[in-house]
């Protein structure tokens, strides 16, 4: 234990004296602070302005002046996404999806304006988030920063000395591996930061936590990864090669390729290609403005039964918000079959891309990342769904006023004339109805059940590794020579 | 000069550390280019099916349309920008633009933000296409082969020694590195060259991206050969070199972009919706004439049919919508403005980072970069004009309703053959 508490001592020694290694270290300390601030600037922006604008249109709607309801059905409403709180440290999926939504009758319309939408182009790689520095950047700077921890011992033939002294190959490992994980314990300090600021923002603390414990882990296997590599190569320099072959293929690459399979395997058709074959659907449940249109013929006549009346004028209930309603309940029902189908493909798709774990430590934290953050795929569409039950609810809400407190021959003559017009209005007071919309994350045990596969994933990189690092030092000259 | 070449071809057929580098490079290339390739092929197969129900629906919707107000707000018709021949290689910002929209002729500003964009959580994984490979990754696989040419020859204590046989040292080396960077290069742009010339894309254009991709391997090996005759330890020099390559692809990049962001604020898109159903919505609570002598002012043809005498008329519905456009266009210039000028920054940012100008020539060139987008929208903004300027005379009742006519109007536009 002493023995690697002074290898760890000695390597630390050693980075002090090295002009690369503090350069090194000290560009991944800028970029993971810069990382973190701007992040968390950016994120607390957007979510004040979404906030901001969803009051607003909630003011907008709850102040228009007495209106005929279906009016109001159209005149619609805007439902702003609030990123998560962890969305500082990972927005996964909220970059690049729509944040604002129309909601209106008889149409489910997709999210608009993603943060992405006006952002400068920045080639290749996503923009300076916190869950993309640790996990592509912090790793190649830990690589060139400790490549040659074992290594070096071998080209200067120190290994035989330490073996002489009496120093075991986990001595070794544990010596060389505490050291790089103490230094990239340091790196993750704004993470934790960002992490404990997201709690007071309402994040509960089992999801912070277990996103700083994956980040934890996820380095620890590139410190364990840097050990291994550089006590497999022969020479210092073999080492470098090996550490960015295997960073260029686990962190680049892998997460792409796999992307690009997930998209192959199971195409999902375009947005506006489905909204066609779902137009054709449509075409058969009726039009919900039509009150004679002949879908509605057998509710029509139900709803003359039950009030033993003859004509809809009779009716102490509006027939044509009965039409409405009616319609908007089966359209819906057609437009969210549509809309979980695409929603499954999806997720198919999502599915077969995050089996990169098994390939690639990265494309695993990334998974619990998003997963924890509440910023993955499941999160996006949990929107959707909540999306679409505000409006479906504000909708049939506005349709039970028409049902209720607009006369149906007020409401059939609403086009003779001006003084119609005003009659075929119903009082503004109607427009409390609206919902205030609130948008949160999964809660925090659904989170970390999702990500709890991946994360054992990453336990079990972790633990090969340090196997392999392990069978690595044991192969060096001056323990085979011991042997 | 012969004899060096084949000397030095020798060396390199046997390195194995080399040849395996190019062959990675070959794989990657040719990986990229294939799932490029695919990806396109799935575009030009998604405007075709498009194109063809957009086709029938048109039909089936607007049969038995009483009057041309039903009609125009029933038919919807396609304008789209199908992939370039060089699409394959720089997917640039289509995975987050939209490159299509059905449009009818209510308010544009409502339809023209909707995009179609594909899964988020693969788009948020980044994609490993051609102008990627080259931008990025090959400084990588330069630095792979070429950072340890000195260093070996030192530590095998034979760099004196090729100094005395082979006349000058600096000419063996530059030799070396040369043949190495061009079998690297020949592999990663021999597979693009053929795939551009076989999905027909314009001569001049290939030779020019190739010419890029060569000069970007050619910067980074000189960047390389230099930075390695200047330190002894091979290990040090590929982490300097790896140094150079995290500030020239990523830093640079990443500031300017925040640096963009905060020098051109653009206004906020949910503003631009908010505003533009605040007017479009207003209109039914005003008297007719408000909307219309506002809509004939700026459109003084339609003034002796701007009379609206019942309580709903189609023109005026119309009118309205296009007054709610009219009434954010200022918003939405100045957004497209916002965009384009934070674009032109990044064109100047470029210049101290050669990945990110690569990845711009490449994007630029296959016409899938910001300004080709801004163009199809303003294509898009052009169909939408004149599907209003087809539709008025008979919605305002200048010509009768024509059901064929309607029927015989351009239901599709490709923006890449416009202008």
């Amino acid at each position: 234990m002493i023995a690697a508490w002074r290898i760890c001592r000695e390597e630390w020694r050693y980075w002090s004296r090295s002009r690369l290694a503090i350069a090194a270290a000290l560009l991944a300390a800028f970029v993971s602070v810069a990382a973190v601030t701007s992040t968390m600037a950016w994120v607390s922006a957007e979510a004040s302005s979404r906030q901001t604008m969803q009051t607003a249109a909630e003011e907008a709607f709850r102040s228009q002046p007495d209106r005929h309801p279906h009016r109001m059905v159209h005149y619609g409403h805007y439902v702003f996404r609030t990123p998560a709180p962890l969305a500082v440290l990972d927005p996964g999926v909220d970059r690049l999806t729509g944040s604002v939504m129309f909601l209106e009758g008889h149409r489910q319309n997709s999210a608009t304006f993603p943060p992405t939408y006006a952002s400068p182009q920045v080639a290749g790689f996503e923009r300076l988030t916190p869950a993309f520095t640790y996990q592509v950047l912090v790793p190649l700077l830990l690589i060139v920063v400790g490549f040659s921890v074992v290594a070096r011992e071998r080209e200067l033939g120190t290994d035989v000395q330490l073996t002489a002294q009496g120093v075991r190959p986990g001595h070794v490992v544990l010596g060389k591996f505490s050291a790089l994980f103490s230094l990239a314990l340091l790196l993750m300090a704004p993470l934790v930061l960002g992490s404990v600021l997201a709690t007071r923002g309402g994040e509960p603390a089992s999801t912070a936590a277990t996103l700083v414990f994956a980040y934890g882990l996820y380095l620890a296997f590139w410190s364990l990864a840097i050990v291994a590599i550089s006590a497999h190569a022969s020479r210092p320099a073999l080492a470098l090669l090996g550490g960015c072959v295997a960073w260029t293929l686990v962190a680049v690459v892998v997460p792409r390729i796999a992307a690009d399979v997930g998209a192959t395997a199971s195409p999902v058709s375009g947005r506006i290609e489905s909204d066609l074959a779902l137009l054709e659907d449509l075409r058969e449940v009726g039009d919900g403005h039509n009150v004679a249109d002949p879908a509605f013929e057998g509710l029509r006549a139900r709803v003359l039964a039950e009030y033993g009346a003859e004509r809809p004028e009779d009716l102490p209930v509006n027939m044509r918000g009965i039409v409405a309603e009616a319609s908007e309940a089966r359209l819906t029902e057609v437009l969210n079959r549509y809309a979980e189908a695409r929603m499954a493909a999806e997720l198919q798709q999502a599915e077969l891309t995050r089996r990169a774990a098994f390939l690639s430590p990265t494309a695993a934290l990334r998974t619990v990342s998003m997963r924890t953050a509440g910023t993955d795929l499941e999160n996006h569409h949990r929107f959707l769904r909540a999306a679409e039950n505000a409006r479906f609810d504000f909708v049939q809400e506005l349709n039970r006023v028409h049902i209720q407190e607009l006369s149906y021959i007020d409401d059939v003559n609403r086009n003779l004339d001006e003084a119609s017009g005003i009659r075929a209005r119903v009082s503004a007071d109607n427009w409390r109805v609206l919902q205030s919309f609130d948008f949160a994350p999964a809660a925090a045990g659904e989170r970390l059940r999702s990500a709890a596969p991946y994360l054992l994933l990453l336990l079990l990189w972790t633990v090969g590794t340090a196997w392999f690092a392990l069978a690595g030092v044991r192969n060096t000259e001056g323990w085979l020579h011991a042997r | 000069m012969r004899g060096s070449l084949r000397r030095e071809l020798w060396f390199l057929l046997r390195d194995r550390h080399a040849t395996r580098t190019v062959f990675a490079a070959l794989l990657l290339s040719v990986l990229a280019i294939g799932m490029g390739l695919r990806e396109v092929e799935m575009q030009q197969r998604e405007v075709a099916s498009l194109s063809s129900s957009t086709l029938v629906d048109l039909e089936a919707s607007l049969d038995g349309q009483p009057d041309p107000g039903s009609a125009a707000y029933y038919g919807f018709r396609l304008v789209f920008d199908p992939p370039s021949a060089l699409a394959f290689a720089a997917q640039g910002v289509r995975d987050d633009m939209p490159w299509k929209h059905r449009l009818r002729l209510l308010a544009l500003e409502g339809q023209i933000y909707e995009s179609d964009p594909g899964n988020p959580e693969l788009r948020q994984a980044g994609r490993l296409d051609y102008s990627f490979l080259i931008g990025m990754l090959a400084p990588l696989l330069v630095i792979l082969l070429l950072y340890d040419l000195v260093g070996r020859e030192r530590r095998q204590n034979r760099y004196h020694l090729l100094a005395a046989t082979g006349g000058n040292a600096e000419t063996v080396l530059y030799w070396r590195a040369g043949l190495r960077s061009a079998a690297l290069a020949l592999a990663l742009v021999c597979p693009f060259v053929g795939a551009a010339l076989w999905s027909g894309a314009p001569g001049p254009d290939v030779l020019l991206l190739a010419a890029v991709a060569v000069c970007h391997i050619s910067f980074w090996a000189a960047l390389t050969v230099g930075v390695t005759r200047r330190i002894d330890s091979a290990a040090t020099s590929a982490a300097v070199l790896l140094g150079a390559w995290v500030v020239a692809a990523l830093a640079v990049p990443v500031v300017a972009a925040a640096v963009a962001e905060r020098q051109y604020p653009v206004p906020e898109g949910g503003e631009i919706l908010l505003t533009q159903r605040e007017t479009v919505n207003r209109a039914w609570d005003l008297p007719e004439e408000h909307t219309m002598v506002a809509f004939v002012a700026s459109h003084p043809t339609w003034e002796e049919y701007a009379e609206v005498s019942e309580t709903f008329e189609w023109k005026w519905y119309y009118a309205f919508q296009q007054v709610g456009d009219e009434s954010v266009s200022e918003e939405s210039e100045a957004l497209r403005r916002g965009i384009r000028e934070r674009d032109r920054f990044m064109g100047l940012a470029s210049w101290v980072s050669p990945p990110l100008l690569v990845e711009r020539a490449f994007s630029g060139r296959a016409e899938t970069d910001i300004a080709a987008y801004q163009r199809y929208e303003a294509c898009a903004r052009d169909y939408h004009r004149y599907l209003r300027e087809a539709h008025y005379p008979m919605i305002f009742g200048a010509e009768p309703y024509d059901m064929d006519a309607l029927l015989d109007l351009e239901a599709l536009r490709d923006c890449s053959v416009a202008d």
